[in-house]
């Protein structure tokens, strides 16, 4: 997933070979396809409103009901249909999960690299900055925040965005002191390479794979950590659903024991999302590795 | 999370009754759990709810509520009332002693009820004793003593008030003596740090052995309790999640705890565990802002009211563990009026309603005159019950064409919406932006004297708790008499009308009142919670 | 080495300095304050404003820090608003408790991570492999709490096995060697959901690294020379798998003081990470400064140590800061 190199080499051709050898990174894409288009065309999919309370034959509100031929996932304790609001909680999720992986992704990477790189006082000032951002209170940050801004996608995915980042920096940064003296690397300098081109041509593709490590666990922490935030006023509100609320919303031991059709659905659809994205890191790793011959 | 507006445990005082059957087994350790960890153990520093779960079993108060929500004996043995209702004199129970042996006397109380009035003291309780004659000169500094507290003799004590002042018993019931010996010794400005704030010695059946923080508080009977020793010998209380809570319940690691009510499935499939369920007065409403001129309008608060299907919450979130409440008594309450009319569920007058006021649908939502039916609704996080009726409330309005934004947030910063501040950080009035609804609970106490604050025009922020801005003075009126009424039967009359009233205009749509469970292993005897609290009753537990 | 330490020593006391000062800002700005979270109808709220004018909670915010900042150098964390016990002699109650848990789930990690991640990526693809790689990510997939309620609904409800929660078996009264061993009985569960929710990112990455070791060309050479296989796993490419768990230790080193929230809660036990929230949650300002303060010490602390392990194990490391 190092962006920068990517389209070079898929234009060699040879690493496309090597990637379809992946037959699980192909399956991969495939689901993580398969949820996309489920979140893009949620609204045609899902069999009913998530927001709508279910009603009975009579009437009533059909609260907490088991899987039937009318509700194939049940409901939930509001009486909603569990199915539809799995379907929509993938946009949101989705949407969360990768957006604010990635966002600290580049932060982390950027940021890594250039303090690793060029050492000395850019080094010193980002690695306090970042020790700075680890030692921050994240909790009260987060309650300041919600005070002066609406909750919405868009500040839930930056917020975590933001606060995640430190770890893929101390990685990158790790890998880059490590390499920047290699051989190679002293050579295309030597060769009148700019800093840049050595940063993201040289460095960057052989620190490919802590790094994609890191963004793959990113992408679930952060679709767990949305539903954490609701609970400090930020976070998508309600009705909205999420996979991350639908699971906190189902933590009783009742729910545990006897009613399965709450929990699993949203458990499963993070756990293949974040099984498909590492087995497509690991390809896409495999792929572009420049030492792999 | 504390929600501390519902304040059930305020009521819940004191702790044993006269004990007349003796233990049929005494000894033994039980232990019971509760969800939060209780802070400072002073009752007379900010108490919260789990504080005073702790400090009733370690203090006593002067009289205690019975079951009906009348006042009994407690350290007071007898009281008296002048002619002028306006002094009450209290006779002590005898032979009193603080659990480190020393006598308990009049002078306790009297140096109790003086230092709330201290200049010095910051602990939140001197609204309760400044009706007291004198009160407000000793806590400007005016004079050396209050002159409306008088000691008698060692087990005698009168209080005069300015105005007859119909509370009184109820203030006496929320105030635990402290032991002069030990706390007189403490400046008063330094009581919210001393260490007594976890090792308190009171007078109550337990006396109080160790605090673990983030684990237990532990306590030993008091064998020398004046209303006869508890049949326990140890009482260990755990803090912790309620559902850890529950399913230590469950294996018998504690003897009881609180049921979440989406888990009382599961205390009913284990045949070692009884459930109580108990009523309680704290009820949920959904706040308005009738500063706001949409929310003014009585058509658009009656339309809300008929379509939000409160019978769906008790049925479906409370799992029926509840009641629908038509006004702000809930119908344990003494000055519940038995003849209000109900809130009907009726979706369809809810849209005529709104139609006759001349609320147009159009693309989902109403409005009138450029202004549409949109609101944003605060509620507070950490209440499954309260947050899924959010979400239900909301589904609802919508059906009517009223469209709601919801926003959970925890206590604390709900508190800034309701008693704004300003840029210097003091408190100023609330205006049409700060908020429009919120969903709160509200724990009526036993003396319904506290809706003066929030029902009348002078408690608007900062001066009192009347967020909505409710300023209807035939309701505020009927609250001011109420007060100053010490009759109980024109009291009652008084506080009904008031109901009704409040039924009609609806500054608050009350919601439901939830219900209380517990669930005991059967190994603990006579653990009977009532409306009065978990503890009532505590020196009749016994273990096998 | 020396002059290196004593450079960021000076960097840390700065950044501490100013960390600090943001943290007391932002908590001060957060809304509502401890006062706020005591409100209640029998209590005016010009008491409550009094009583917030008593602590000072309304005063400009450098005035405020400078008050905490020169007890601090006195050696004096305050005291807990809501509890109205000294902040010091509540952190002692609650560190013990925490670092027991995080420190043996993170020897646990690390161990378990080493092996099986040594090991997937001798064998890539294998059994294990994907059973282990399919495990850890339902362990960061499903929430803690999840995880917690379910090992007591089914080991300790259900089995009766272990304890549901709590530091010990409070009404046994247990000395000794009896209490030890309970303590530890008390510990499995909790330590079990640390690990498996925590193992994931050190064992991926373990994984990661010593394959991509085994790929290097010095292992070839050391492979066509004979080595043992088991020699090349464990002098060559275990090396290799070590940076990212120095990386890691250093990031989590403030986790072993702050400890973990949720499963501190599930389980009720005693430590520092419900000391946190319920700290924020009453906006007990003096804990959760104490808290974030030496939290922010050990986050420039490990990242110091990481630093100087860096150049420990892999010579290739050099630092010029």
């Amino acid at each position: 997933m190092s962006v920068a190199a990517v389209p070079k080499r898929l234009a060699g051709g040879r690493g496309l070979g090597r990637f379809t050898r992946h037959r699980l990174a192909l399956i991969s894409v495939v689901v993580l396809g398969l949820f996309i288009l489920i979140g893009v065309f949620a609204p045609l999919l899902a069999p009913y409103d998530p927001y709508d309370l279910a009603a009975g034959p009579g009437g009533e509100i059909q609260f907490t009901s088991a899987p039937s031929a009318a509700f194939w996932l049940g409901t939930d304790a509001l009486g909603r249909d569990v199915l539809s609001r799995l379907i929509f909680g993938t946009r949101v999720s989705l949407t969360i999960g990768i957006s604010a992986a990635l966002l600290a992704l580049v932060i982390g990477v950027v940021l890594g690299v250039l303090a690793g790189f060029r050492g000395g006082w850019t080094d010193i000032i980002l690695s306090r900055f970042t020790d700075a951002v680890a030692a921050f209170p994240s909790l009260f940050l987060i309650l300041t925040v919600s005070s002066f801004v609406k909750p919405s996608l868009i500040t839930t995915v930056t917020i975590i965005g933001l606060l995640s980042w430190v770890s893929t920096y101390r990685l990158m940064r790790g890998e880059t002191l490590k390499l920047r003296h290699q051989e190679y690397v002293e050579a295309a300098g030597a060769l009148g390479a700019g800093d840049w081109r050595i940063m993201f041509r040289h460095i960057l593709p052989n620190a490919a794979a802590p790094i994609i490590v890191q963004t793959t666990l990113g992408v679930a922490e952060a679709i767990l950590t949305e539903s954490a935030l609701s609970f400090l006023g930020l976070g998508v509100q309600q009705p909205i659903a999420s996979w991350g609320n639908m699971l906190s919303d189902a933590r009783t031991i009742t729910v545990l024991q006897s009613q399965p059709w709450l929990w699993l659905p949203p458990g499963l659809a993070i756990l293949l999302t974040v099984l498909a994205i590492n087995f497509l890191g690991d390809g896409l790793r495999d792929t572009f590795n420049p030492r792999e011959k | 999370m504390r929600h501390l507006l519902t304040l059930s445990a305020a009521l819940v005082l004191a702790s044993a009754s006269a004990q007349t059957a003796a233990c049929p087994k005494i000894g033994g350790t039980a232990t019971i759990a509760q969800n939060s960890e209780p802070g400072n153990l002073n009752p007379l520093i900010f108490p919260t709810t789990y504080d005073t779960n702790i400090e009733e079993l370690v203090f006593n108060a002067l009289v205690k509520p019975t079951a009906d929500l009348d006042y009994q004996a407690d350290l007071a043995q007898s009281w008296t009332f002048s002619a002028d209702k306006k002094t009450i004199t209290f006779k002590l129970q005898p032979g009193v002693k603080w659990h480190d042996g020393q006598a308990l006397t009049a002078k306790d109380v009297a140096f109790t009820l003086t230092a709330i009035a201290s200049p010095k003291y910051n602990g939140g309780a001197f609204s309760q004793v400044e009706v007291i004659t004198g009160a407000n000169a000793y806590h400007d500094g005016k004079a050396k003593s209050i002159s409306g507290i008088k000691v008698i003799d060692d087990r005698t004590i009168a209080v005069t008030t300015d105005k007859v002042y119909a509370p009184i018993l109820a203030t006496m019931a929320g105030i635990m003596i402290l032991p002069q010996h030990i706390y007189g010794k403490i400046p008063v400005e330094n009581w919210q740090k001393d260490a007594t704030n976890r090792n308190p010695v009171g007078s109550g059946p337990f006396k109080f052995k160790q605090f673990r923080s983030g684990e237990l508080i532990e306590l030993e009977a008091n064998k020398n309790y004046f209303a006869g020793r508890p049949c326990l010998d140890r009482l260990i209380v755990r803090f912790g999640d309620a559902n850890t809570m529950l399913a230590a319940l469950v294996k018998g690691e504690v003897d009881a705890a609180p049921v979440p009510v989406p888990s009382v499935a599961s205390v009913k499939s284990s045949p070692n565990v009884k459930l109580s369920v108990v009523d309680q007065l704290n009820f949920d409403y959904v706040g308005t802002n009738l500063r706001n001129p949409l929310l003014a309008d009585q058509a658009v608060r009656n339309a809300m009211a008929y379509a939000i299907n409160r019978k769906a919450i008790v049925s479906g979130l409370m799992s029926g563990y509840g009641n629908v409440v038509d006004t702000l008594f809930p119908k344990s309450h003494w000055a519940y009026p038995t003849n209000v009319k109900p809130i009907p569920y009726d979706p369809a007058l809810a849209q005529k309603t709104l139609d006759d006021a001349g609320w147009k649908m159009s693309g989902g939502v109403r409005s009138k005159g450029g202004k549409t039916l949109k609101f944003r609704m605060f509620y507070t996080t950490g209440n499954p019950v309260r947050e899924r009726g959010a979400a239900l409330i909301q589904a609802n309005l919508r059906q009517i064409g009223i469209q709601v934004d919801l926003q959970s947030m925890d206590f604390p910063t709900l508190v800034t919406f309701l008693l704004p501040k300003d840029g210097k950080g003091q408190p100023r009035a609330v205006t049409t932006s700060d908020f429009d609804l919120f969903i709160l609970g509200f724990g009526i106490e036993r003396d319904p004297s506290e809706y003066l604050s929030y029902f009348t025009a002078d408690g608007q922020p900062p001066n009192g708790y009347n967020f909505s801005g409710y300023t209807n003075p035939a309701g505020g009126n009927l609250l001011v008499k109420g007060q100053e009424t010490v009759n109980q039967a024109t009291r009652k009359s008084l506080y009904n009308q008031f109901g009704l009233m409040m039924r009609d205009q609806l500054p608050w749509i009350p919601l439901t009142q939830a219900q209380a469970l517990y669930g005991n292993q059967t190994r603990l005897h006579n653990f009977a919670p009532d409306i009065r609290g978990v503890n009532v009753n505590v020196t009749r537990w016994w273990v096998q | 080495m020396l002059p290196f330490i004593a450079k960021r020593g000076i960097q840390g006391v700065i950044l501490l300095i100013m960390v600090s000062f943001i943290s007391f800002a932002v908590m001060n700005l957060a809304p509502g304050n401890a006062m706020q979270t005591f409100i209640n109808p029998r209590m005016s709220p010009q008491e409550i404003t009094r009583a917030e004018n008593a602590l000072g909670i309304n005063k400009p915010i450098p005035v405020q820090y400078l008050g905490w900042a020169s007890n601090l150098l006195q050696g004096n964390f305050g005291y807990s608003v809501r509890n109205g016990e000294s902040v010091t002699a509540l952190l002692k109650q609650r560190a013990g408790p925490t670092l027991l848990l995080t420190a043996t789930s993170f020897v646990l990690i690390v161990f378990i991570a080493l092996v099986i991640g040594v090991y997937s990526a001798a064998r890539p693809y294998s059994l294990v492999d994907y059973l282990s790689t399919t495990l850890v990510f339902a362990g960061i997939s499903i929430p803690s709490f999840f995880f917690g309620l379910t090992l007591i609904y089914l080991f300790s409800v259900q089995l009766g096995w272990f304890p549901t929660s709590g530091f010990e078996s409070y009404s046994a009264g247990h000395q000794g060697l009896a209490l030890f061993l309970d303590r530890a009985w008390h510990m499995a569960l909790p330590v079990c959901v640390l690990t498996l929710t925590g193992i994931a990112g050190i064992l991926r990455h373990v994984r990661s690294s010593v394959s991509e070791a085994l790929r290097q060309d010095y292992i070839r050479t050391a492979r066509s020379k004979g080595v043992g296989e088991r020699a090349i796993l464990v002098k060559h490419a275990l090396r290799n798998g070590l940076i990212p768990v120095v990386t890691l230790l250093g990031l989590s080193l403030p986790a072993f003081f702050a400890g973990s929230v949720i499963t501190e809660t599930i389980f009720a036990w005693p430590g520092m990470g419900r000391l946190l929230v319920d700290s924020v949650f009453a906006r007990d300002y003096p804990v959760s400064m104490a808290i974030n303060t030496i939290t922010a010490v050990l986050v420039i602390v490990g990242s110091l140590v990481a630093d100087m392990l860096y150049g420990l194990i892999d010579p290739r490391v050099r630092f010029d800061g």
